[in-house]
């Protein structure tokens, strides 16, 4: 009996084990929603349109909905500072409102405006500080505060804040970020991040709320609600007294990036949104709804202004497009729409880029059946590494579960054409560049064996600027190494180049040199690198020999305190110095011989050709001029193993289009010829006024011609720089040492080897 | 006839699902290494012994090798002598034995990335050790970029493990009955002798064991390694780890399952050779 029983008692727990091993199998779980989801999709999401704005708007300063279920904005056009718009179809079409132009004396700028329920009109505007001509953020002196009632009639109101309390901060205190509550009082922040609740008629300060860092606010009935850092407090209007913070929303908007919040249309409705997406709450509640996923909607970029809801309980979003000029979508609840779009893809970076997000964005509110979804492999929040965060990829790829897009900046192409992991993609540029619309010599930069698997959508330039006496002899390292030589024999005190540091020499240079030191099996060539290493130490004293050894070790500290503070690798902090197109001005003014780096915008030429105007030797030719090198902005690839080719082909064709190469952040020029001229036309005023900012030299646009010479350039391009985050760290390593003297070059060399050695043997 | 009886029938079903698991994450997997270390990971098509043949003409593979082979040649012998000479010393009663073995345990506790930071605060250009160098005018050194770094990571390994080796050995010190070394002192046999004849003797399963979890822990050392000096650390410290994960980064998986398949032999090696001449009768009986 006993042994029965014990026998029984073993069987039930072996089944129970293995019942619950199968339980925990998600794998077919995931498979059976999937095949449920497609039969049965969910239907119903609110879609993004783009809805027409007013001619020439430069901002938009507030977007209000009214009792009447108007919607109004106050905006600021070309040379027109303050305008006032209604719309009575939830934002299809606007109407400029009486009497608006007088309110704003010409040469002032709004600084923030408020509307009320009702449509009055709250504002306090100013003139800008001037710098060269060009205007800054700062208003000088105080702001006017003004009331326009609804028919539009203008009364100025007395609000005076204590002053800003910083001792050395001269500005006098202001109000931003204007809001109206419920009840008709004014809300705004100042300098010192307090909130300030005001009697709209009388401009008499109600009560103030102090609560450190303010990165949003909103007003929902007698509600304040304050978004900090790291909570959401509550305070009520009535009585200026702090209530229970709202713990439930401290997931969306503590710590957010961005947010905006808004009452609703019933009484303790809120709605708000962040990168993430548009949500509702219902204040005293402990749900959440989120209404709009943000990775679907122009939301995920985080450029948006202004938040309102219409009569209907649709949303109006305005935004700033990539030029800075407003845009406004509206998003309606459809039912028939499926909740995520059937078609998928996964596109990953190592890092972020905003560049990459917007044109997901844009492809997506022009592909609405259609989900990209956006992976980031370094976020920053887990403390890992460029290389776990590799590691963790591969483990993917293997699985079945990688991307179907590679943004394969700082990943080992190499390998990954090498074992088969990238697809060839050639058929897509090939549509481009058949109809010439792409520049053939950069996107087939990387074609082997008739197949492309890696393509930069964009790319710099580097460069060397300098006297056409110093252009003609420089063509190289070896020939800037003898010039930097001759140059300090003949005892000019002016620094070659503009540079503090070894590292920042190295990386300059690194991309246009490197190529040399290897030789044809891929070992370093020892001959080579200690001849590098001699030009370059030639270079650097001829930099910095006006600096003392204490100025130079004050840099040191500097710049090493700067990375470690910002994580991030050498190569990624000096990249910002690589940027040259301001530097023509230094070198007339005579801050520096010359200057090497790269360009990515057509700024650049203007800074050339205006100093060249002016100062007619000083010109600028290809860095390294033999070679032909351009430096690889972003670079796309397409996975073997993606389950969505066509989807993801769909994107990677979307990201040569002259739509997609409109937007750019820091990236370079765009492949796409069309965009590149395009992107040649004349700038605003404000663009040429802050190109104009900090310099002497009076900066014009250039001509056609002086494009087409750059443009010639450019077409001679054949070779992308070369790339090897290792390689140049050892190199920035050994010669810091050499530059101080600690190391000859030789002695440099020989470090350098032995560090690489691991690593190219591998 | 029966394959197998009742009781071990019974047996097997209590070992039934932790069979199942090692199956699943342990052997299947370790089949699959080394069925790829016979493939060829751009062709995917079988290359016979020719990844192996590669390890073996690579550079980077036979520096990680020898380094891995020198920091266990000369951190096991450490690490025994030095915590069985404590263990000995806490077990012949003196005072505070109970606080001193907690203490020896202390550094286990202590987290991976917090012996990285310490590592970093001590051994950097500009760390505790170089500033009390400076000041006492003896010169600075790039410690963690030269040669020291080897004996930087033995101190480490042989600091951290210090306290669990001692609490094996006077597990094994403790079950030595106190009989013998009574009988040996009636005898007139001095502390020397009766460590020689008595002591070792009755430790020698112990010291199996010792060794073995002391292997499998020098592994860990990569840890703190890779924390501190990345992908690619000074040269005497470039171990086995580095290169499998170097390898796995460039999905090099070809060369990763041949050197993971080279390196177990090696380890099944040694242990057998540990059983053949350490394990003591009883022990063997057991296994």
């Amino acid at each position: 009996m006993d042994t029965r029983v014990n026998k029984f008692g073993l069987l039930i727990m072996c089944a129970l084990i293995i019942l619950l091993g199968a339980c925990t199998h998600e794998g077919s779980s995931d498979k059976q929603d999937e095949n449920k989801s497609k039969d049965h999709a969910a239907k119903g999401r609110y879609l993004e349109t783009n809805n027409s704005l007013p001619q020439n708007l430069k901002g938009i300063y507030a977007l209000q909905k009214l009792k009447d279920g108007t919607i109004k904005l106050v905006a600021s056009g070309k040379d027109i500072p303050f305008d006032v718009y209604s719309s009575k179809d939830r934002g299809k079409s606007w109407k400029k409102v009486k009497a608006s132009g007088s309110i704003v004396p010409p040469g002032n700028d709004i600084n923030s405006a408020a509307i009320d329920l009702k449509g009055n009109i709250v504002l306090n505007y100013g003139v800008h500080e001037k710098s060269n001509g060009a205007k800054l953020s700062a208003f000088k002196g105080e702001l006017t505060y003004v009331k326009v009632d609804t028919h539009g009639k203008k009364t100025k109101l007395p609000i005076s804040l204590p002053s800003s309390g910083k001792s050395s901060d001269q500005r006098v205190n202001e109000l931003s970020d204007l809001k109206f509550a419920a009840n008709g009082d004014l809300f705004g922040t100042d300098q010192n991040n307090i909130i300030y609740q005001i009697d709209a008629s009388t401009g008499k300060i109600k009560h103030t709320y102090s609560s450190g860092d303010v990165n949003e606010y909103g007003l929902v009935n007698h509600s304040l609600l304050i978004v900090t850092g790291n909570q959401v407090q509550q305070y009520d209007i009535r009585t200026g007294k702090q209530k229970q913070d709202i713990d439930v929303l401290n997931k969306y908007l503590a710590g957010a990036k961005k947010s905006l919040m808004i009452p609703g249309n019933k009484k303790d409705d809120l709605y708000f949104c962040n990168e993430k997406g548009l949500y509702h709450y219902v204040l005293g509640g402990n749900v959440v709804e989120q209404l709009a996923d943000g990775s679907l909607s122009m939301l995920n970029s985080g450029n948006f202004t202004n938040l309102a809801v219409d009569s209907n309980g649709n949303f109006l979003v305005t935004y700033k497009n990539s030029d800075q000029q407003p845009v406004l979508k509206h998003y309606t609840f459809s039912k028939k729409a499926e909740a995520t779009p059937s078609h998928e893809i996964t596109v990953y970076t190592l890092n972020d880029n905003s560049t990459v997000k917007q044109q997901i964005t844009k492809f997506q509110s022009e592909n609405p059946n259609m989900h990209v979804n956006y992976e980031v492999g370094v976020s920053g929040k887990n403390g890992e590494s460029t290389s776990d965060a590799i590691k963790t990829l591969n483990t993917k790829i293997l699985a079945g579960k990688g991307p179907d897009v590679l943004i394969l900046n700082g990943m080992p192409v190499d390998a990954y054409v090498e074992k088969g992991l990238l697809a060839d993609f050639s058929d897509v540029i090939d549509k481009y560049t058949g109809k010439d619309e792409a520049f053939k010599n950069i996107v087939e930069a990387y074609k082997t064996k008739n197949k492309i698997y890696a393509v930069p959508i964009r790319f710099k330039v580097p460069i060397l600027i300098g006297s056409q006496d110093a252009l003609d002899q420089i063509h190289d390292l070896d020939t800037m190494g003898d010039y930097a030589e001759n140059d300090r024999k003949a005892g000019d005190k002016t620094p070659l180049l503009d540079i503090q540091d070894p590292s920042m020499l190295a990386v300059k240079l690194f991309p246009v040199i490197a190529a040399d030191w290897f030789n044809k099996d891929g070992s370093l060539s020892k001959s080579q690198l200690t001849d590098a290493f001699t030009k370059l130490k030639k270079i650097y004293d001829a930099s910095t020999e006006h600096l003392s050894k204490e100025q130079l070790n004050d840099y040191k500290k500097k710049f090493e305190y700067a990375v470690n503070k910002g994580d991030m690798t050498k190569i990624q902090y000096y990249d910002g110095y690589m940027d040259v197109s301001n530097s023509a001005p230094d070198i007339a003014e005579g801050r520096s011989r010359l200057a090497a780096g790269t360009i990515g915008s057509f700024d650049a030429i203007a800074y050339l050709s205006s100093v060249h105007e002016s100062h007619h030797t000083i010109s600028y030719q290809l860095l390294n001029k033999g070679k032909h090198y351009f430096v690889p902005g972003i670079t796309v690839g397409m996975s073997a193993k993606s389950k969505n080719q066509e989807g993801a082909k769909k994107f990677l064709s979307y990201l040569f289009s002259e739509k997609a190469q409109n937007i750019d952040y820091t990236g370079g020029f765009p492949v796409n010829k069309k965009q590149f001229e395009k992107a040649q036309a004349k700038p605003s005023q404000d663009t040429m006024s802050d190109l104009n900012m900090g310099t002497n030299e009076k900066i014009t646009w250039p001509d056609p011609k002086q494009f087409e010479a750059f443009t010639s350039k450019v077409e001679t391009l054949k070779t992308p720089t070369y790339q090897d985050d290792v390689v140049s760290e050892s190199l920035f390593e050994a010669f810091e040492k050499c530059a101080s003297g600690k190391e000859s070059p030789h002695e440099a060399a020989n470090d350098m080897m032995e560090k690489l050695n691991l690593y190219l043997s591998e | 006839m029966k394959f197998i009886d009742k009781q071990q029938s019974k047996n097997l079903l209590f070992i039934l699902p932790s069979l199942l698991g090692v199956c699943i994450f342990v052997l299947i997997p370790s089949v699959d290494v080394i069925r790829r270390s016979f493939v060829d990971a751009k062709t995917h098509h079988f290359a016979g012994l020719q990844n192996f043949v590669t390890i073996f003409h690579n550079h980077a593979f036979l520096v990680a090798a020898g380094n891995t082979l020198k920091f266990i040649a000369v951190c096991i012998p450490t690490l025994m002598i030095i915590s069985l000479a404590i263990a000995l010393l806490l077990t012949s009663g003196i005072k505070g034995g109970p606080f001193f073995k907690s203490a020896y345990l202390f550094p286990m506790a202590i987290p991976v990335a917090s012996i990285a930071l310490m590592w970093r605060v001590t051994f950097e250009d500009h760390g505790l050790l170089n500033g009390i160098l400076s000041s006492l005018h003896l010169g600075t050194h790039d410690w963690m970029h030269s040669g020291f770094a080897f004996w930087i990571v033995v101190g480490s390994y042989v600091w951290k493990y210090i306290g669990y080796n001692v609490v094996l050995w006077m597990a094994g010190l403790l079950a030595i009955p106190k009989s013998y070394y009574e009988a040996a002192w009636v005898d007139g046999a001095g502390k020397l002798k009766c460590f020689f004849y008595i002591t070792l003797p009755n430790m020698k399963s112990m010291v199996f064991i010792v060794t073995i979890l002391a292997v499998l822990n020098s592994f860990k050392s990569f840890r703190e390694v890779y924390m501190v000096a990345g992908n690619y650390p000074n040269q005497s410290i470039y171990m086995l780890q580095h290169i499998f994960n170097n390898w796995y980064r460039e999905l090099s998986l070809d060369k990763l399952s041949a050197a993971a398949v080279v390196f177990a032999i090696v380890i099944l090696i040694f242990v057998m050779l540990l059983q053949k001449f350490w394990a003591s009768e009883s022990l063997k009986g057991d296994l």
